[in-house]
């Protein structure tokens, strides 16, 4: 079933709402999947459509306006996940829009109320770390240049103040010389999977030592949101215009306490 | 303890005319403290272990392991070095302390750690530079180690160097020699005051552990008939109230064997009075599993017992009621009936959460109707109020004749002599006048590890429990009553593995289901979850732990001290208590009567010595962890 005022809509944001709350104990991948079918099962229920531009926002059932008060006392940290059908473009499906980035701040400052970010990490699709690699072969010519054009775009919030600090996802030693070769403000963060059983992975703990580079971990899967879950999730919840819709990127965001070590929120 | 000025404490006989001055100006102290500091916010996330340790002095020629009193010596120059450092203008990294018994000494780190999550690699490396610190001046034959007690405390051969008889003047205990009491006169007076005040001497009786030849206990003595048994908070009914020592049971007869125990203690800053009351609610119920958790105390004068923590004796030592309070003859001199010890879990919740039901202060624990309504009077709200006129209900045991006229706005002694011998699972402690700390919780059971990396484990387990329940808004809420009973099961050998504690089923608070809300769970399930029923505490740690940011080393550290909790929670490694069962077990010497005869203790001693230091592995206990 569709409704009619839907059918402008050209773009679908939909927000999971504080995952802290939500009693949700699961993997990354699954916490977002059971969250966004939460939001849009109630879709009809609650939602904001912005018609001149075409913007459908779907909020979470759980979510009561949180606008953060006392902006010092936090740190928040995001990271946008540009998803394999992130390409708007079918001549080149390699293409990252940078448009992502601006696009996806502008609804989480909405959200929280807020005016700037203290982190923000990108992760390129695809891109997986392996301190051992010589030559980064895994990562050709075009899809270097998306990442700087992307690069550029956060250089740009970088310097009107909306990012505090720029951080990358996924980058060995190779890369990270690659791209300091091409690139103005050098990222200052560095996410990389952390798998337990496996050794640290000593060069890039020893360059990020060297170059000031943070190095931090994370558990988050290479697709986060499969297109498959996602369709089934649309179909799932009964949403309009199921087959059309497309996942082009996930922001995850945190909000912690600083100087607590309390997360405040989590989406 | 604490609370420990100089000067000369009155005897009890004199002492316990002020107790209604102390109480009172108490309560002031406490008023003009609360009324301070109660508004104070966002204090960052800082906190501090303490440990307990123990000096062995070795007798290798005939295999005997001792319990060394050098420990004044020792301390006085470890206190010497901290002076210099400071008089340098450096940062002291340690504070020693003296403690209750002759042969302890407290370590605690010279400055809170915090407050980000890296600092809590921190904690290891301060305790081992509390241990080589201490082992500068040790004699060749000497070494520090961390049990919860000595095994042979209270032995009939030479268990103390230098050896001394029992049954002295001030402890008149068939096991002990006075030496064993610090003899600083402020802990003399303790122990006179809560043995006077009770009336009678200590008696505890622990069931003994029944090997295939274990002796019968005191056979010469009449089979005592108990007097009265009564359901205590702790005893459940389990173990009857006797005047004399039972047969098949270990009779102690002493307040130091419970006060002489060594423990590990962890204190959190909370950002606020409301932060540090919901913490102190919900760390109250995890005392009970985090004792069994650290379980390493399964054997008291020597012999095997069915008790597995230190728990039991030192409630009952540190218990200074009355007959009458404790409801076996009717009110006459005292003003109420009890039913808790002085050192127990705590008798109610304070937090001012929606979470906290009524239903579950179920405990009906006496307090001081006076002390209340002025409390009331005074600006401070009902469940406040109750806690701390529950507190108030006990006697000062240690009254200075020189200071008991105070400033009641620039002092606080006269609380803190009521705060800080109320000894429960956890503390609630204001802040301190005139200083920059704010409200804090003491979380106060934990059985004291073999090792350092155990120790610093438990502590960030504590420290990472107390972020998730903050950040998750977790619930752990039980009646009173079922923490403790939970109690009761926590110290009982092997609780571990055989026993299941009341847990709540669904701890996120804003479930709206209608629900039994709390059912028995083993420890396993607890800390590392069932299926899809429980997720199981470790992995809502883990979880947080992916929403912060961390650096991958500090990561994978945290992982490996989270690795050996989850271990230990599952049975995959034992615990201390278990091990040191075993390793009695299969001595060669060991004759299955349960006793741990000197040339066992000795190997025993030993055994920890050289694990602590990483020069022997013990894989049933540790795994394959790195001891450095």
């Amino acid at each position: 079933m569709s409704s009619p005022e839907f059918s402008n809509v050209n773009t679908v944001i939909v927000y999971t709402g504080n995952v802290m709350k939500q009693a949700n104990i699961n993997t990354l991948k699954a916490e977002l999947a059971s969250c966004l079918e939460n939001s849009l099962k109630n879709v009809h229920s609650s939602y904001n459509i912005d018609q001149t531009r075409g913007i459908l926002e779907v909020p979470s059932p759980y979510d009561l306006s949180y606008k953060l008060k006392d902006r010092d006392d936090f740190e928040i940290t995001v990271k946008l996940f540009y998803l394999p059908s992130s390409s708007t473009s079918d001549d080149n499906p390699s293409t990252l829009p940078p448009s992502y980035i601006s696009q996806s701040l502008h609804h989480l400052f909405c959200l929280l109320g807020i005016t700037y970010v203290d982190s923000f990490i990108v992760y390129f699709n695809g891109l997986l770390f392996d301190d051992q690699d010589q030559d980064d072969s895994n990562l050709v010519m075009d899809d270097f240049e998306a990442l700087v054009e992307v690069w550029k775009e956060l250089e740009s919030q970088y310097r009107n103040e909306k990012i505090k600090k720029l951080g990358v996802s996924e980058f060995t030693k190779n890369r990270f010389e690659r791209f300091l070769d091409v690139v103005e403000i050098p990222p200052k963060i560095d996410q990389i999977n952390f798998k337990s059983c496996c050794d640290l992975p000593n060069r890039m703990i020893n360059y990020a030592k060297e170059h000031d580079i943070e190095l931090l971990t994370h558990k988050d899967p290479a697709d986060i949101l499969p297109l498959a879950t996602f369709q089934k999730i649309l179909k799932d919840t009964n949403f309009p215009f199921t087959s059309k819709l497309l996942p082009r990127w996930v922001l995850k965001y945190s909000v912690l306490v600083k100087c607590r070590e309390v997360v405040a929120n989590k989406g | 303890m604490g609370f420990l000025t100089e000067g000369k404490p009155l005897p009890w006989e004199q002492a316990k005319k002020y107790a209604d001055h102390i109480r009172n100006h108490g309560i002031n102290q406490f008023l003009s403290i609360y009324n301070k500091t109660k508004d104070r916010d966002k204090d960052y996330l800082l906190w501090g272990d303490e440990i307990e340790y123990m000096v062995i002095a070795y007798d290798d020629e005939s295999k005997n392991a001792k319990l060394s009193l050098r420990i004044s010596d020792i301390l006085h120059k470890l206190q010497k070095e901290v002076e210099e450092t400071v008089k340098n203008g450096e940062v002291a990294e340690i504070s020693w302390h003296p403690e209750f018994a002759a042969y302890m000494i407290e370590g605690i780190p010279g400055i809170p750690y915090g407050n980000t999550l890296k600092s809590l690699l921190r904690v290891e490396q301060n305790m081992k530079l509390r241990r080589a610190t201490a082992s500068k001046h040790l004699n060749q034959n000497e070494s520090i180690i961390t049990l919860s007690n000595f095994p042979r405390f209270g032995c009939s051969d030479q268990f103390l160097e230098p050896h001394h008889e029992p049954f002295g003047p001030k402890l008149k205990s068939a096991f002990l020699p006075d030496e064993v009491l610090n003899p600083h006169i402020k802990h003399q007076t303790v122990n006179d005051g809560l043995r006077s005040r009770r009336g009678t001497d200590v008696t505890v009786n622990i069931p003994i552990f029944h090997d295939k030849k274990s002796p019968n206990l005191f056979p010469e003595c009449e089979k005592a008939l108990p007097d009265h048994i009564y359901l205590d908070s702790i005893s459940q009914n389990l173990f009857p109230e006797c005047e004399k020592a039972l047969p098949d049971h270990i009779y102690l007869d002493s307040i130091v064997f419970g006060g002489g125990c060594c423990c590990l203690q962890v204190t959190i800053q909370a950002c606020n009075i409301r932060e540090a009351r919901k913490l102190y609610d919900q760390l109250a119920v995890l005392g009970p599993i985090m004792l069994a958790l650290t379980a390493s105390t399964p054997i008291w004068r020597g012999h095997l017992s069915e008790m597995d923590c230190r728990w039991f004796v030192l409630s009952k030592c540190a218990d200074e009621r009355t007959k009458e309070e404790r409801g076996l003859e009717p009110l006459k001199n005292d003003r109420f009936v009890i039913n808790r010890s002085r050192c127990d879990t705590i008798a109610y919740y304070i937090s001012l959460d929606k979470t906290l039901k009524s239903e579950y202060n179920d405990s009906n624990s006496v307090y001081d109707r006076n002390i209340y309504q002025k409390l009331i009077d005074n600006g401070v709200d009902e469940i406040l109020a109750r806690h701390v006129s529950y507190l108030f209900i006990r006697d000062p045991l240690i009254v200075y004749e020189d200071s008991l006229y105070q400033d009641d706005e620039s002092s606080s002694h006269h609380f803190e002599n009521i705060q800080s011998t109320n000894w429960q699972t956890v503390r609630f402690k204001p802040p301190p006048l005139n200083s920059n700390i704010g409200w804090r919780i003491e979380f106060r059971c934990m059985e004291v590890q073999i090792t350092d990396f155990e120790n610093a484990a438990f502590v960030i387990f504590m420290i990472l429990l107390t972020r998730i329940i903050l950040s998750y808004d977790l619930n752990f809420y039980i009646p009173i009553s079922k923490v403790d009973e939970n109690m009761a099961n926590a110290y009982k050998r092997d609780a571990l593995n055989t026993e299941k504690f009341w847990f709540r089923r669904n701890i996120f608070a804003n479930y709206d289901g209608v629900e039994d809300e709390f059912e028995k769970m083993t420890i396993n399930e607890i800390v590392n979850g069932k299926s899809n029923e429980f997720p199981g505490l470790i992995n809502i740690i883990f979880q947080y732990l992916e929403s912060m940011n961390i650096d991958i080393e500090t990561r994978n550290h945290l992982e490996k001290y989270l690795e050996f909790i989850g271990m230990r929670a599952s049975g995959k490694i034992q615990t201390a208590a278990t091990w040191i069962r075993n390793f009695v077990r299969s001595h060669p010497n060991y004759k299955h009567d349960s006793i741990v005869s000197q040339e066992i203790n000795y190997d025993l001693i030993k055994m920890v010595e050289e694990i602590q230091k990483g020069q022997i592995k013990a894989p049933e206990l540790l795994s394959d962890f790195k001891i450095q």
